[in-house]
């Protein structure tokens, strides 16, 4: 006969390893998960109507999506071939976009555009059309299509699909500032994102050996870096990595053979499954020329070549001048000169076949080189500040003050938020004391689509929000 | 004179080979020394237009992030970043030299300083972001100037010696073709290399309007709108682009197509200041004034403002001052204002001293 304690003697051990036996995604997503009782008191996530940053509002009506402002009404065009397909909700960005779900897709439209235009998501995110979609207090965009649901970055367009604990079909709720919820089928269930521990890219290591953060690696122009991070994170690390401090995130992959010769930082995060970053791991690298660029591949061959130059010329002179019976053909300073415009001469034609530009003065004269056609769109990195009214300001790059070759010297700092951003504000604001002061200030990729009946401005891609009340915080 | 005709005439001379009559042949010194002007003039705009980058270095700011890459020059010489304070001693060292070389003292000395310290100075300015086309034949024209009798007119040291009774040299002399032919034939390979990439790399496809459209819209530029909204504008202007880059070699085998490709290639940089806001480009297209005879430019003013029907003359005149105050216009934007007042003042007193005399 067994006894009660003896039973739990028992029960006890095989508990434990029952629960130590779970993977911590799933206690995670149990977490994170709470059924609810009904769907009663939940309007559902389909907004028909949502107003813009100038004052305008969206509205689906009859299938169409039209626009108020200052009192005339204009339906929004189409990028997209087949059109829109049946538009099924909009959700108002606090960055100032609208994103609209439909049966063909998710759509994004602005102020600054008349048409919406059908994005291309990018690694994670959800597969099929939304019919549902909003923004919590974070700037995430939550979708759900019939399949799934998930999360969406909107500025960059990388997700991830939020694994369910009930089946579908799914139709977002509500999208509150820390809750979302979601029916699924006949059942409601709120799902809070942020609940796990944070994200933690845990180690990277090399050839099996683990790398110190900051450490400096080397390798040869070409070669792969060879590297293998693990993180942890809830739902499962996604690895994502930025080389020279890039704003955009990118799915993790062995990017050495693309590294330009030159130092380089390389950082690395670890995803979770609600989009938050881990503090990234840090690399430098400096990546080696090959061979035939080291200094003294280079000038040992060019010494040879000037010499073997030096010396055609030399005798080619003397043989002239014996023909013509002009010394002053055979003179070394002629032949030195001409072996020199020989070697430069023929450096700029190689710099012309092979160009790069740090090989500058011998640059090359390539470029703006890559032709593109109908559906091509053009990005165009932009600071765009913001008055009290909303109305938009564009702040020229040149107001900064500051020596910078390319644009994204000045934008990267202002995106990273911090000093910048006030700066670029206070600046702008000195220099114009009569103009409308600038209170917000956004970076901006705006995009044309070039079309065969004309380009067409698209709905910018907003990188960054800051406003002067939040001091150092961000405009979320 | 052997170098004033074009390379076909020059190549059918009866003396030495093609190679020692391409290169070596005898120019007006007088078309070398207002080159040599040009030249130094446009290196002081760069000097200028560098100074900010240079006097900043990677001082670390709220608002610009910018890292030192040395291009490869500096890179194998092991020339690290100059600190802000050293920047600003070359700065000086450099208005001294170019000055000078422009005033025409020891003028192969200075002319040579010059190019070095400009290979420098804007090597180090290009390290600080990216480099760019603008500089590199000011690079080789600089360079060139040493290799020629640069300071046989227009220089105090043809002053001193027509002074001590040295005598001048007379109006051409050998080796003055040589820095103009280089500065000819680099330009020609550049804008070749340029068009011919763009065909090599875009195909025939760059010609089809949308690619231009496309690169117009990366840019808020003054004209960007206007032009980039009629496709067949744009069309023609592709099409343009790469007859006039690929075509330009033209111009050093027969010299009246210089009438041509001179004020197009001109043109094509201007246009993509105003649609694609590249900035003027004028330390590129100003090189071009190694293909015009410069020393018969003033007679040739004088006979279309002199004598002749005065409607003609009015128009003539109105061009260019015109012309001469939007290249003044464009050079004072980025470069020291107080050269082209200079200039201006050395012109009026060449011209009243020849007048007067």
């Amino acid at each position: 006969m067994v006894s009660n304690w003896s039973m739990l003697r028992l029960a006890i051990p095989l508990l434990t390893l029952f629960l130590a036996a779970l993977p911590l995604g799933a206690q995670d997503a149990l977490d994170a998960w709470t059924r609810l009782e009904s769907d009663a008191g939940f309007a559902g996530a389909e907004r028909q109507k949502v107003g813009e940053r100038n004052g305008g509002v969206l509205r689906i009506e009859a299938g169409k999506l039209l626009r108020l402002h200052k009192k005339e009404v204009n339906e929004l065009g189409c990028t997209h071939a087949p059109g829109t397909g049946e538009l099924l909700a909009l959700a108002a960005d606090p960055f100032g976009l609208t994103f609209v779900a439909s049966s063909l897709g998710l759509f994004v439209t602005s102020p600054e555009s008349a048409v919406i235009d059908r994005l291309r998501l990018r690694d994670g995110a959800l597969s099929a059309a939304p019919n549902s979609l909003g923004f919590d207090g974070k700037r995430r965009l939550w979708l759900a299509s019939a399949e799934q649901f998930g999360v969406l970055e909107p500025s960059h367009f990388y997700g991830r699909v939020i694994e369910v604990p009930a089946a579908g079909p799914y139709r977002l709720l509500e999208v509150g500032q820390t809750r979302v919820v979601l029916q699924c089928g006949s059942e409601t269930w709120a799902y809070s994102p942020d609940q796990a521990r944070a994200p933690s890219l845990d180690r990277v290591l090399r050839r099996a050996a683990a790398l110190m953060p900051g450490e400096l690696l080397e390798i040869t122009y070409g070669d792969s870096l060879q590297l293998s991070p693990e993180g942890s994170a809830a739902g499962g690390a996604v690895l994502r990595y930025a080389l020279d401090g890039g704003h955009n995130w990118n799915l993790w992959k062995d990017v050495g053979a693309g590294i330009e010769p030159g130092e380089h930082t390389l950082a690395l995060v670890a995803m979770d499954r609600d989009l938050n970053l881990s503090a990234p791991f840090e690399l430098r690298l400096r990546v080696l020329y090959p061979f035939y660029y080291r200094s003294w591949f280079v000038f040992g061959l060019a010494g040879l070549l000037a010499l073997l130059v030096f010396g055609c010329f030399s005798v080619r002179g003397k043989a002239a001048a014996r023909k013509a019976a002009d010394p002053s053909l055979a003179s070394m300073p002629r032949a030195l000169l001409s072996s020199a415009l020989l070697l430069v001469i023929a450096l700029q034609v190689l710099a012309g076949a092979i160009p790069h530009g740090r090989g500058w003065p011998f640059i090359g004269y390539s470029m703006y080189t890559q032709s593109s056609d109908v559906g091509h769109i053009s990005h165009n990195g932009a600071i765009m500040g913001f008055g009290k009214r909303g109305s938009p300001i564009p702040i020229p790059l040149g107001t900064m003050g500051m020596a910078a070759d390319n644009r994204w010297q000045i934008l990267h700092p202002i995106m990273a938020g911090g000093q910048a951003p006030r700066e670029a504000m206070r600046r702008y604001n000195q220099k114009n004391p009569n103009w409308e002061q600038v209170v917000r200030v956004q970076v901006w990729a705006k995009r044309t689509l070039i079309q065969a009946n004309g380009p067409i401005d698209l709905a910018p891609l907003i990188l960054s929000d800051w406003r002067a009340s939040e001091a150092l915080e961000p405009g979320r | 004179m052997r170098a004033s005709r074009d390379l076909i005439d020059a190549l059918r001379g009866p003396t030495g080979s093609a190679w020692d009559r391409f290169w070596y042949g005898d120019a007006p010194l007088l078309r070398l020394a207002i080159f040599r002007i040009i030249v130094l003039c446009m290196a002081l705009y760069a000097l200028e237009f560098h100074s900010m980058s240079l006097f900043q270095g990677d001082a670390q700011s709220a608002l610009v992030s910018r890292r030192y890459v040395p291009i490869y020059l500096l890179e194998v010489l092991q020339i690290g970043p100059l600190s802000p304070a050293a920047a600003h001693w070359v700065y000086y060292a450099l208005w001294c030299s170019i000055s000078l070389a422009i005033l025409g003292v020891c003028t192969r000395l200075t002319c040579a300083l010059s190019a070095l310290g400009m290979l420098l100075w804007v090597g180090m300015g290009y390290s600080y972001g990216q480099p760019h086309h603008e500089y590199g034949m000011l690079a080789f024209a600089l360079m060139a100037l040493p290799m020629g009798p640069v300071g046989a007119r227009l220089s105090l040291d043809a002053w001193f010696k027509r002074r001590r009774g040295q005598g001048g040299a007379g109006p051409d002399a050998a080796l003055a073709m040589l820095p103009l032919r280089f500065v000819q034939v680099s330009i020609v390979i550049g804008y070749f290399s340029a068009g011919s990439s763009k065909l090599r790399y875009g195909g025939l496809d760059w010609m089809n309007g949308y690619t231009l459209q496309a690169f117009m819209h990366e840019f808020d530029a003054a004209l960007t709108e206007q032009v980039s909204s009629s496709l067949n504008l744009v069309r023609l202007m592709s099409v343009g682009v790469i007859a006039i880059q690929c075509g330009c070699f033209l111009a050093v085998l027969w010299r009246p197509l210089r009438w041509f490709f001179v004020p197009a290639i001109i043109a094509v940089h201007i246009g993509s200041q105003y649609t694609m806001d590249t900035g003027s480009f004028m330390g590129l297209w100003m090189m071009m004034a190694c293909f015009v005879d410069l020393e018969r430019v003033p007679a040739f003013l004088a006979r279309r403002l002199g004598p002749g029907p005065l409607a003609l003359r009015m128009m003539w005149a109105v061009l260019c001052t015109a012309v001469t105050l939007w290249v003044f216009s464009m050079y004072v934007h980025k470069g020291p204002d107080v050269v082209p007042y200079l200039l201006g003042l050395a012109l009026l007193g060449g011209y009243s001293a020849r007048r007067w005399r």
